[in-house]
C-alpha cells in the first residue's frame, strides 16, 4: 500500500513537472515565434505604413509582392492573431500620423473582422478584449456592435462597451446616457472624462438635458460634465437639484453652484440647511463662505448657537471670517485685554510710546470709522490730519515729528490734507482712552469720589481728631477743598466744629466760584484796590508781623488781619504774598481774598462803576451795568433761592423756618461769640 | 553634408524598425542595438554622434547607461531617452545624470526628428 502511494505520488509529481516544463516550452516558443515574426513583419509593416504612392517602379513592385504574401498568410488565423498584436503593441507607442496608418493597416487587413467575432463569444473576457482592440485600432464601423454591451449584465464588459461608445463617435456619450440603466462607477466617469478629452473638436451636448434622468448616476455624472464643460445654462435645474434625496447629487449641486457662483441659490441652502446631512452642511457652510455676503452672517451665528459638533463650528466661524474678515477671533488661552492694555501702560510710563500712540491712532481711526462709515475723499483727508493732531496729544517732543511730517504733507504737492483742530467728539474720546480728563463734569465727579473717601473717614473720627482735623484745614485748605468741606459741614452734628468749618469755607472765599459784579475778586479788581492803597507800613499789623518772632503768632496775626483789616492792609498782604515761608504766603493770599471780598461788598454798595470785566469806567462813561442803591440791595437771582449759611444755621439752631419774604432786608451778620453763647445754652439745658 | 551616425537601443524590433525607418528617411546612418550591454561594448570601438535610448531594457536600463557613459566614460556624447512611463522620477533621474533630452510614448515622428535636430545642433555649437 505504502508503495502503491508511493507510486502514484512519483507519477503525479512527474505529471505536474512535465505540465509546467510543457507549459512553459509552450509560452517560450509562442513568445519566439512572436518575436521572431515582429523581427520578419517589422520591415513589411514599415513598407505598408510609410509606402509612398509616388515612390519609384521598383519600390512599388516591393510594395505589391509583400501586400500579396501578406494576403496569403492571412488565411493563417496565428499569423492573424500576432499580426493584430504587433499592430495593437504599436499603436500604442506611435503618435499622429503613423497611428493613423496602423489604423487603416489593420482595417485593410480586415483583422477588424476577428474582433467582431470576439464580440460573440460567450467568455467576458474575449468580448472584453474585442471591444477594448476595436476602441483602440479606432473602428467607427463597431460603433453599432458595441453599443449592444452598455446595458450588459457582466460589469467588465460594460464598462468597456462605455467607454468604446464614447471614444468611437462624437454623439456616443448622449446615447450612452440616454441608454444606460446601471450605476456608473467614479473611477468610470473619470475615465470617461479622459476619454472625451481626448477626442479631437469635440462639441460637448448640453448636458442639462440628463438632470432629469431617472438613473441618478446619470444625473451626478450629468452635473460632473456641467461642471468640467462650464455648462452655466443649467442654474435652475441645478438649484432644484438641491433639494434632491441622494447626497452625493446635493453635493455635486452644491459644488456646481460654487463654481458659477450662483448667488440666488443662497436662500435654497439656507432652507435646506436644517434637513440634511453633516456632510452637506459642510458643503453648504462653505458654499455661503464663498458666496455669502454680510447678510447672510446672521444665519452663519445662528447656525453656531444651534450646532453642537466641532466640525459645523468650526466651519462656521470659517465661513464668517470669510465673509467678513476678523470677526471670529481666538479665544482660547488669550491674554485678557485689559492685563495687555496694563502692560502698554507700563511700557509708555517707561518711555515706549509707540505702541500707546499706535493704539490711540487707531482708536481715533475706528471711532472716526464709526462716527461716519461712508467717507468721501476730502473726509478721509480730514481723518489723516486728525491723525497727526492726536499725536500732539503726547508729548513735547512729538511736536517736532509732528512739524517734520506737515512739512512733508507741504511739500507733496497731490496731498489736500489740511491742518485742522481735532473734532470735539474725536477729542473726548481720545482723552477719555489715554486717560485724559478734559469734561468739568468728570472731573467733579472724581473729586466728589475722593471726598465720599475723606467724609467716610472725617464721619469716623473722634471730637478730638475732628477738632486737629478742622485746624489742619483751616492752615492748609485751598479752594478745591471746598467742596469736601460743605460736604463735611452737613453732616457735622457739633454746631462748633460746624461753624468752624463754615469760617474756612467763607475765608476760602466760595462765593468766588460763582462771579457776580458785586462779590468777583477779579485780578483787574484787586489791582484796582492796590492802586488806592499806599504803602505796607501803613497797616497797624505791620510792626506786630515784625514783631512777631514764630510762625505760629504771625498766622494768629493774619488771621485777625483777615477778620479786622481793610484796604490798607492790602500792600502788606501782597508783600507777603512773596515771603519766603510757603504757609505765610497762603495765609496771606486767603487774607487777601477774604478782605477783597468784604472791600467788594461794600464797594458795590458805593455804586463803584465796574465793567463785567472789572475794569474801571471813566467818570463821563455810562456804566455798562447798573448798581443797585444802599437802600435797594436787590439780590440776584440765585441769591433769592440760597439763604446766607449763618441764617441757616441759625433757623436750625432755632428750630424756625425763614420767613417768605424779607421786607426789613438787614443784613445780618453773626459772630462767633454769639455761636459760643447758644452752644453754652444748649449745654446747660443737656 | 555629413550624415550624422545615430546608435538607436531599442528592445522592442517593430518599435526600432518604425524609428530606424523615420530617422534613416531623414538621412541619418541609423545603428540598432537591443540592450545596454552591447552598448557599452560598442562605444568602445567608435562613438556615434547621437544615442537614442528606451528607458526600459533588459539587462542594462537607459538611465544606467547615461550614468556609464557621463560618470565612467567621462563622454559629452548626446543622449536622448525614450520612456512610455513618463513619470517625474524617471524625467528627474534621466536629466541629472545628464541626458540631453527625453521623450514620452506614444511617440510621433515628427516630434522624434525635431528633437534628434536641435540636439545635435545644440552640441555642434
Amino acid at each position: 500500500m505504502l508503495w502503491d502511494l508511493t507510486l502514484l505520488f512519483s507519477v503525479l509529481g512527474a505529471l505536474y513537472f512535465l505540465g509546467i516544463f510543457y507549459f512553459r516550452n509552450k509560452i517560450s516558443f509562442r513568445s519566439k515565434r512572436l518575436v521572431d515574426k515582429k523581427k520578419e513583419l517589422a520591415p513589411v509593416i514599415s513598407n505598408f505604413l510609410f509606402h509612398d504612392p509616388s515612390a519609384p517602379i521598383v519600390e512599388k513592385k516591393e510594395y505589391v509582392e509583400l501586400k500579396i504574401n501578406i494576403r496569403n498568410e492571412l488565411g493563417n488565423p496565428a499569423f492573424r492573431k500576432i499580426l493584430t498584436e504587433i499592430l495593437v503593441d504599436l499603436q500604442k507607442d506611435v503618435a499622429g500620423e503613423t497611428r493613423e496608418r496602423l489604423n487603416e493597416l489593420y482595417y485593410d487587413l480586415n483583422l477588424h473582422l476577428d474582433a467582431y467575432k470576439k464580440l460573440n463569444s460567450w467568455r467576458w473576457e474575449v468580448v472584453s478584449q474585442g471591444i477594448l482592440e476595436l476602441t483602440q485600432m479606432k473602428v467607427v464601423d463597431a460603433y453599432s456592435f458595441i453599443t449592444k454591451f452598455i446595458n450588459d449584465k457582466r460589469s467588465t464588459i460594460r464598462k468597456q462597451a462605455e467607454i468604446a461608445t464614447v471614444s468611437l463617435r462624437a454623439e456616443g456619450i448622449a446615447h450612452f446616457l440616454d441608454t444606460t440603466r446601471y450605476s456608473i462607477s467614479e473611477w468610470q466617469q473619470l475615465k470617461l472624462i479622459e476619454t472625451l478629452r481626448t477626442i479631437e473638436h469635440f462639441r460637448p451636448p448640453n448636458f442639462k438635458a440628463w438632470l432629469i434622468s431617472s438613473n441618478r448616476d446619470v444625473v451626478l455624472f450629468s452635473l460632473r460634465l456641467i461642471k468640467h464643460y462650464n455648462q452655466n445654462d443649467a442654474i435652475t435645474a441645478i438649484i432644484e437639484l438641491l433639494k434632491h434625496k441622494d447626497d452625493r447629487i446635493k453635493t455635486e449641486a452644491i459644488n456646481c453652484i460654487k463654481e458659477f457662483c450662483v448667488i440666488k441659490a443662497i436662500p435654497i441652502l439656507k432652507a435646506i440647511y436644517w434637513k440634511t446631512s453633516e456632510i452637506i452642511k459642510i458643503e453648504i457652510l462653505d458654499a455661503i463662505a464663498t458666496l455669502g455676503s454680510e447678510d447672510d452672517i446672521e444665519f452663519l451665528q445662528k447656525v453656531a448657537k444651534k450646532e453642537s459638533g466641532f466640525i459645523l463650528k468650526n466651519k462656521v466661524a470659517m465661513a464668517i471670517n470669510d465673509i467678513a474678515p476678523d470677526t471670529v477671533l481666538p479665544t482660547k488661552d488669550i491674554i485678557p485685554q485689559n492685563k495687555l492694555s496694563f502692560e502698554a501702560e507700563e511700557q509708555s510710563v517707561f518711555g515706549d510710546e509707540s505702541a500707546l500712540k499706535e493704539e490711540v491712532k487707531q482708536i481715533a481711526d475706528s471711532e472716526t470709522n464709526t462716527v461716519e462709515p461712508e467717507l468721501t475723499e476730502e473726509e478721509v483727508g480730514e481723518i489723516e490730519v486728525y491723525e497727526v493732531d492726536t499725536e500732539t496729544i503726547f508729548t513735547a517732543n512729538e511736536k517736532e515729528t509732528r512739524s517734520v511730517d506737515e512739512n512733508v504733507a507741504e511739500d507733496t504737492t497731490e496731498s489736500t490734507f489740511e491742518i485742522g483742530p481735532v473734532p470735539e467728539e474725536l477729542d473726548e474720546s481720545i482723552n477719555a482712552e489715554i486717560g485724559l480728563l478734559t469734561d468739568l463734569a468728570q472731573e467733579e465727579e472724581i473729586e466728589s469720589l475722593q471726598n465720599k473717601g475723606f467724609e467716610k473717614a472725617y464721619s469716623e473720627m473722634e471730637v478730638e481728631e475732628k477738632d486737629k482735623f478742622v485746624d489742619a484745614m483751616h492752615d492748609t485748605a485751598s479752594q478745591s477743598d471746598i467742596p469736601l468741606l460743605e460736604e463735611i459741614m452737613e453732616d457735622e452734628p457739633n454746631s462748633e466744629l460746624r461753624f468752624r468749618i463754615f469760617k474756612i469755607i467763607k475765608s476760602l472765599g466760595r462765593n468766588t466760584e460763582k462771579p457776580t459784579i458785586e462779590t468777583a475778586p477779579d485780578k483787574e479788581i484787586i489791582e484796582n484796590h492796590t492802586q488806592f492803597e499806599g504803602t505796607p507800613k501803613e497797616s497797624i499789623f505791620h510792626d506786630l508781623l515784625d514783631y512777631a518772632s514764630d510762625l505760629e503768632s504771625k498766622i494768629i496775626l493774619l488771621e485777625q488781619m483777615a477778620e479786622l483789616g481793610d484796604e490798607k492792609e492790602l500792600p502788606l498782604l501782597f508783600m507777603l504774598l512773596d515771603d519766603e515761608d510757603a504757609i505765610i504766603q497762603k495765609k496771606a493770599e486767603k487774607t487777601k481774598s477774604i478782605i477783597l471780598l468784604r472791600l467788594n461788598g461794600e464797594g458795590s454798595e458805593k455804586s463803584i462803576p465796574i465793567e463785567s470785566n472789572g475794569d474801571m469806567l471813566k467818570e463821563d462813561e455810562k456804566p455798562m451795568q447798573t448798581v443797585a442803591p444802599e437802600n435797594e440791595i436787590v439780590p440776584l437771582e440765585h441769591q433769592k433761592e440760597l439763604l446766607p449759611l449763618e441764617l441757616c444755621f441759625l433757623y436750625d439752631e432755632l428750630d424756625i423756618s425763614p420767613p417768605e419774604e424779607d421786607h426789613l432786608r438787614i443784613d445780618f451778620d453773626f459772630t462767633e461769640e454769639f455761636y459760643q453763647a447758644q452752644q453754652r445754652r444748649a449745654a446747660i439745658k443737656e | 553634408m555629413e550624415r550624422k551616425d545615430i546608435l538607436l537601443v531599442e528592445d522592442d524590433d517593430m518599435m526600432a524598425a518604425l524609428l530606424g525607418h523615420w530617422l534613416e528617411k531623414e538621412g541619418y546612418a541609423v545603428t540598432t542595438l537591443k540592450n545596454g550591454l552591447q552598448v557599452k561594448e560598442a562605444l568602445c570601438e567608435s562613438l556615434p554622434d547621437l544615442i537614442i535610448s528606451d528607458i526600459m531594457m533588459p539587462y542594462y536600463s537607459g538611465i544606467e547607461l547615461v550614468d556609464h557613459i557621463r560618470n565612467e566614460l567621462k563622454l559629452e556624447l548626446p543622449v536622448i531617452l525614450i520612456s512610455a512611463a513618463s513619470n517625474d522620477e524617471n524625467v528627474m533621474n534621466a536629466f541629472e545624470l545628464g541626458a540631453n533630452d527625453f521623450i514620452s510614448k506614444p511617440i510621433s515622428p515628427h516630434e522624434l526628428l525635431v528633437r534628434v535636430a536641435r540636439t545635435l545642433k545644440t552640441m555642434k555649437a
